[in-house]
């Protein structure tokens, strides 16, 4: 038993020596101390020397949290040849000395907690670690710009990944882009590489609008049903485009945000990957024109929905985001022709599309005059529940207004927003360089937007902060600069993979600073914006760090468990199992005799089946029914004693 | 081999146990040096085994403490001496029913309410108990691994193959061992006469509100951001109306030793009949009122089914006399106890009740086929019961029951009145 | 004396950062620390009270943020049923109660432990006046 005084952490607030000398009367303690400093050198050397000079087998150090230091004496006790779990940890400073005002309360409470310590000292059980083997190759779940990313580092590792895609092609948002800030590079000429790499990598098999159904087992050895849509069209297809040209029904491509068409027998884009061309059964009026002129027979309408197991040691979560949906905001008319998102100019700005890049007002195609620009539409903006800053859309609102005064420089654009974001290398040069475009900054959020019901013109409203004044402006379009959220069918994916969701419905990082790449489970990694909004710099760097986490588990080739899990008494189970009905990751299965079996890898020592057994039979070691009540008699106990004394 | 010297000592309570060890005198290794029932021939001579039955307080300490001096090995027959029983119940009105272990050292322990004197002799023989099996492995019906949907009071009368448990209605067979009674197979679940845990209150309670687990449950948010467990009603506390006398039926003084706090009702049987459930009504009575159970148990349904207007069909009312002429043989015989007459009154009820605490026995009509009676089970069988808040009256030969249930089914008023 | 079972995550966390912020609350809560407020049954309410505590907290992670899914949640139903259980034994439901809180806000257990020392006395002071 050592007390120890933290200096005057604990010290100054309850006498030490006096808890030291009870803790010497209690039953089974052959030596008790007081220290200043217990894990400084000497007082780690102190405990190493009681161990051997009193042969002890179990030690209790009443300091800290078990957070802060019993790793500290644990691994002290296991260089003297204990188990580390023989070492138990009694906090009386966060729970005692700091909280408690008054020096007879804190010292007596101390004792308590002193008291319980060394009974459930007694109690102790040695934990074994086992070596559990891992399954090398991880599965990546989503393929934009993260996933790709993960997957090639993986991949180049030499551990084998399963990228899952739902989509018909892979790339994600990065590929709709026009051009990317702060160098206003060509996306897809930056992200080409990536994109092919991947896709012919022999490490890396792609699964295309494809979805994951079900996910079972845990860290280092999991296993994910993938369900995979049928593309109507085998591999074979060499991208000819002859059916496309056939196929009668033509409707706004999804992929060109409606700037630009597709057919039902289609591929997204020209250099989408990968280049198998998909038929969607929704448009599809089964003429059957394809079939019969594809010149390698790849059209095959009789394909069916597959489902397909694999066998992974860890996954990778990198579903994106999702544009938020300005509808909601009614003051803002979105519904308006002539009012788009900035995803949507984009793809109007892109070359490929209807416009052929040209900036047209989408009403009637005549050169709009004045671009008002709005920022912050679903960001920061508690009314729709996203208190949030995207941090994104400052920046493409740079580039796109900068882009739009290139084209047309006798066109007025105007900002509004609330402050302009621009942190980091280059961005805020990025800033001014937009500035001395010429664009005029109105510091303001709009109220709202009026469509004018006999012309195509809209008027903005909105009060310039700075001056205080009411502004109206008239605008041919209106862009809104509309804030990334989490995709909307994540909730389904995310309980699949039992993770936690933080409010804002962004998967919840394990911790903030230091795992932002991992989740609340271990073993499934998160990558880019699924995490939260960031742009391409910083999706790519988390994503290189979600890679880097997820081979730190398999590169060993083995995980150790600690193995302080649950246990079945079979001369108590009655073979009910409710234990099994209530363990949420499954991992009580039945032994051939029917009784309760814990798999060890997949039980995360919650307890909550033994808080479901009727008789008591599964138990979580260190943690049992028998040692809990132990703990509590000694700290009742005590106060009893002292009680009846008075 | 000389004769075992035994002493029978029945404590308080229902005294059916008593009745059952009369059979001990039958036993050529045994002589029995007195017994409650016999009258006192006792003349505090030391004797091999003291074997107690009822349930004790604290103002037996004494005489508990001079048994356990004169014998070598003390052993409680029944559940009331072991847990304190049914009768505990009473100690949520206050009063201080005690296991006997409470007191003294006990050698040995015969559970069941009652339990088989077999039982009992061949762990005098043998000299310690022998190992029971788990009522559930002895059961028919199947668990499904689910968390429940709802939970219910009465189970599904024709389902016979799905867990109590499963179906919604609490089963104390997970906690408790193989008994002489079996409810269970009188579509009965089990209310842990016989625990097989040490803890099996609190275990059965875990066990049933972790199944729950996925019921509506009340919460709120206070006022320093946080959320914590609400306190108004909800599906739990709607689908538990009586916590205490579903899990705690046989063993709340073992399991809780604070008295509770309730106003008694004046009576030790009205204390533990007020607070239960209806559904649990007759099977309770049949068990507190001991040898004139089957009058109080049949009295209290007929006074509810006055009371909501449920007309037992004419074969019922049959059984239902041949089971009051049982009482009428059995309170003829306490005026000479006598154990083989007994035991023709036990095969009597096994027959028409299915066991000895009526399990079979229920408003409107029985729950499973009798085995020795001519009539198709659609002659007597129960009817649709519209359960409901009322108050009714019946009276019999032996007593006069009134009753007043609540609209959660919860019986806020009895009184039984015995001639 | 008040028994309050802490989960590892978010209570035993939270109690660790009123240390740090040096908070102060009622000397007569006593941590049990346990991994998980699902870890917590009737077992282990009975026994604290059978041993001479006068109430008990549970305290877990916020309901739907389990960091083992929903322990608390299938805890939330056991006490509840206790609570109920008391009631019937004429005690009051306060008796135990089952609180949230967040590891990086060491005021959200304070004032769990506020709350539960407040309630203990009300409930001790009830008691007093009874007998
Ligand atoms: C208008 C606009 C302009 C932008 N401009 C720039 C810029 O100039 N510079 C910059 O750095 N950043 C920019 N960004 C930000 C940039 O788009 C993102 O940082 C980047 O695309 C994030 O990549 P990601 O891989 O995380 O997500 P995504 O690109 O969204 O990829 C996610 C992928 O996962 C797939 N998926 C989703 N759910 C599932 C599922 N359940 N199963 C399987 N697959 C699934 C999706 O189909 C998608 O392919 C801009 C954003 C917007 C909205
Ligand atoms: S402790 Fe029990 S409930 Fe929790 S994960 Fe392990 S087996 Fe499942
Ligand atoms: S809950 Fe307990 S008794 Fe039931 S199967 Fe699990 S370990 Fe066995
Ligand atoms: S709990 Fe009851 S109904 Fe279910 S198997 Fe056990 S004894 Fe049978």
């Amino acid at each position: 038993m050592f007390v120890c005084h933290c200096g005057e952490n604990i010290a100054g607030k309850l006498d030490v020596e006096e808890v030291a000398e009870f803790a010497a009367g209690l039953p089974n303690v052959e030596f008790s101390t007081d220290n200043l400093f217990m894990c400084s050198k000497q007082g780690v050397e102190l405990l190493k020397e009681a161990v051997r000079r009193h042969k002890l087998n179990r030690t209790v150090v009443a300091s800290c949290s078990v957070e802060q230091h019993w790793p500290t004496f644990a691994r002290a006790v296991e260089e003297m040849g204990l188990n580390p779990h023989m070492h138990e940890q009694v906090n009386i400073r966060e729970w005692v000395s700091w909280v408690t005002n008054d020096w007879d309360n804190a010292t007596e409470k101390a004792k308590s907690a002193v008291a319980a310590g060394v009974k459930m000292a007694a109690l102790k059980e040695p934990i074994e670690t086992q070596k559990l083997d891992v399954v090398k190759k991880v599965m990546v779940i989503g393929a934009g710009v993260a996933g790709l990313r993960a997957a090639m580092d993986l991949a180049e590792l030499g551990i084998p990944v399963v990228l899952v895609e739902k989509e018909p092609s892979i790339g994600g948002h990065m590929t709709m882009l026009n051009k990317t800030f702060p160098t206003d590079e060509c996306p897809m000429c930056t992200l080409s590489p990536l994109l092919n790499g991947v896709a012919n990598h022999p490490d890396i098999e792609i699964l295309t609008l494809s979805e994951v159904s079900k996910v079972e087992g845990s860290v280092g050895n999991f296993v994910v049903e993938v369900t995979t849509k049928p593309r109507y069209v085998h591999d074979n297809c060499t991208s000819c485009g002859r059916c496309s040209e056939v196929c009668p029904v033509e409707f706004p491509n999804e992929w060109d945000m409606g700037f630009g068409m597709r057919k039902a027998i289609y591929k997204p884009y020209p250099q989408a990957i990968p280049s198998t061309f998909t038929r969607d059964k929704k448009h599809c009026i089964e003429c059957g024109l394809c079939e019969i002129v594809c010149p390698v027979q790849a059209v095959d309408f009789s394909m069916k929905k597959e489902k397909r197991e694999f066998n992974v040691g860890a996954i990778v979560v990198a579903t994106g985001y999702e544009q938020y949906d300005p509808v909601e905001i009614t003051a803002y008319h979105y519904d308006h022709p002539n009012i788009i998102t900035q995803l949507e100019l984009e793809r109007m700005l892109a070359p490929t599309t209807l416009t052929k890049g040209k900036i047209l007002r989408p009403s009637d195609g005549k050169v709009p005059e004045s671009v008002v620009i709005i920022q912050c539409v679903g960001s920061r903006n508690d009314q729709v529940g996203n208190a949030y800053c995207t941090g994104v859309c400052c920046m493409y609102a740079l580039k796109n207004a900068g882009i739009i005064k290139e084209h047309l420089p006798n066109t007025d654009v105007y900002i509004c927003y609330i402050d302009i974001r621009a942190p980091g290398l280059y961005y805020e040069e990025y800033y001014k360089k937009a500035q001395e475009k010429g664009i005029i900054f109105i510091r303001g959020r709009p109220s709202n937007i009026e469509p004018d019901p006999y012309e195509e013109k809209l008027t903005v409203f909105v009060e310039d902060t700075f001056t205080g004044e009411p502004v109206e402006i008239e605008a041919d379009m209106v862009i809104l600069s509309a804030g990334m959220i989490a995709p909307k069918g994540f909730g389904k994916l995310g309980g699949k993979l039992g993770l936690l969701r933080a409010k804002e419905g962004f998967a919840k990082e394990y911790h903030i600073k230091m795992g932002p790449m991992r989740s609340s489970r271990e073993g499934v990694l998160l990558a880019g914006t699924i995490q939260g909004p960031r742009d391409i710099t910083k999706t790519v760097a988390h994503a290189g760090a979600a890679a880097s986490a997820a081979a730190q588990i398999l590169v060993k080739g083995f995980l150790e468990k600690r193995l302080d899990t649950a246990i079945v008494d079979k001369d108590l189970c009655i073979k009910c199992l409710a234990c099994s009905t209530v363990c949420n990751p499954g991992a009580i299965d039945v032994d051939v005799d029917g009784y309760a079996f814990v798999n060890d890898t997949a039980c995360k020592s919650c307890g909550t089946c033994a808080g479901a057994c009727p008789t008591g039979a599964i138990q979580i070691r260190n943690f049992r029914d028998a040692q809990l009540k132990e703990e509590v008699i000694g700290l009742l106990e005590y106060n009893r004693l002292v009680g009846a004394a008075q | 081999m000389s004769k075992m010297k035994v002493l029978v000592r029945q404590l308080n309570g229902c005294n059916r146990c008593a009745w059952h060890l009369l059979a001990l005198e039958s036993f050529d290794s045994i002589s029995l040096i007195g017994h409650s029932l016999l009258g006192n021939n006792d003349n505090n001579e030391r004797v091999d085994a003291v074997i107690l039955t009822g349930f004790a307080t604290r103002k037996d300490r004494e005489m508990l403490e001079g048994f356990r001096d004169r014998a070598d090995l003390i052993a409680l027959f029944g559940t009331c001496p072991y847990t304190g029983g049914i009768f505990g119940l009473a100690n949520q009105r206050g009063a201080s029913v005690l296991p006997v272990e409470d007191l003294i050292k006990v050698d040995m322990n015969i559970a069941g309410c009652p339990p088989g004197v077999g039982t009992l002799i061949e762990t005098l023989t043998k000299g310690t108990s022998t190992l029971m099996s788990p009522l559930c492995s002895t059961c028919n019906r199947e668990f499904q691994k689910q968390y429940l949907k709802e939970i219910i009071h009465t189970p599904s009368w024709d389902d016979s193959t799905t867990c109590f448990n499963n179906q919604g209605l609490p089963c104390s067979g997970v906690v408790s061992a193989e008994c002489a009674q079996r409810c269970i197979d009188f579509n009965t679940p089990c209310r842990g006469c016989v625990p097989n845990v040490n803890d099996s209150g609190p275990g059965a309670l875990g066990y049933f509100t972790s199944l729950a687990g996925q019921m509506d449950v009340d919460t709120k948010a206070t006022e320093w951001t946080t959320d914590m467990l609400g306190d108004k009603p909800d599906e739990i506390t709607k689908g538990i109306p009586d916590v205490v006398g579903t899990f705690f039926r046989y063993t709340l003084a073992h399991d809780f030793k604070r008295a509770g706090r309730l106003p008694t009702t004046g009576g030790l049987c009205s204390d533990i009949m007020t607070g239960r459930l209806i559904q649990e009504a007759p099977q309770i009575a049949a068990t507190i009122y001991g040898s004139r159970g089957i009058s109080v148990a049949l009295t209290l349904i007929e006074a509810y089914e006055n009371a909501i207007g449920v007309e037992p069909s004419e074969k019922t009312r049959e059984i239902r006399s041949e089971l009051r002429k049982i009482q009428a043989t059995w309170t003829k015989l306490e005026r000479k106890p006598d154990s083989k007459r007994f035991a023709e009154i036990v095969k009597a009820l096994k027959t028409f009740a299915g066991n000895e605490v009526l399990s079979n026995v229920y408003f409107s009509g029985f729950k499973v086929p009798l085995k020795d009676v001519e009539y198709t089970f659609d002659a007597y069988s129960i009817r649709e019961i519209d359960w409901k808040a009322a108050s009714g009256y019946a009276e019999d030969e032996n007593c006069k029951v009134s009753i007043t249930v609540d609209d959660r089914g919860i019986i806020r008023e009895w009184s039984c009145e015995l001639r | 004396m008040i028994i309050a079972f802490a989960c590892e995550n978010c209570a035993q966390g939270s109690a660790n950062t009123a240390g740090v912020l040096r908070m102060k609350y009622d000397h007569r809560i006593k941590i049990v620390r346990v991994p998980c407020a699902g870890r917590v049954g009737p077992r282990q309410i009975i026994e604290a009270l059978n041993n001479g505590a006068d109430s008990v907290a549970i305290i877990g992670c916020c309901f739907g943020a389990c960091h083992y899914n929903d322990g608390n949640l299938i805890t939330l139903r056991r006490v509840k049923a206790m609570k109920r259980m008391f009631e019937e034994l004429g005690f009051d439901p306060d008796m135990v109660n089952m609180y949230t809180a967040r590891a990086a806000e060491g005021d959200t257990i304070v004032g769990d432990f506020e709350d539960m020392s407040a309630k203990t006395d009300a409930m001790l002071s009830k008691e007093v006046s009874n007998e």
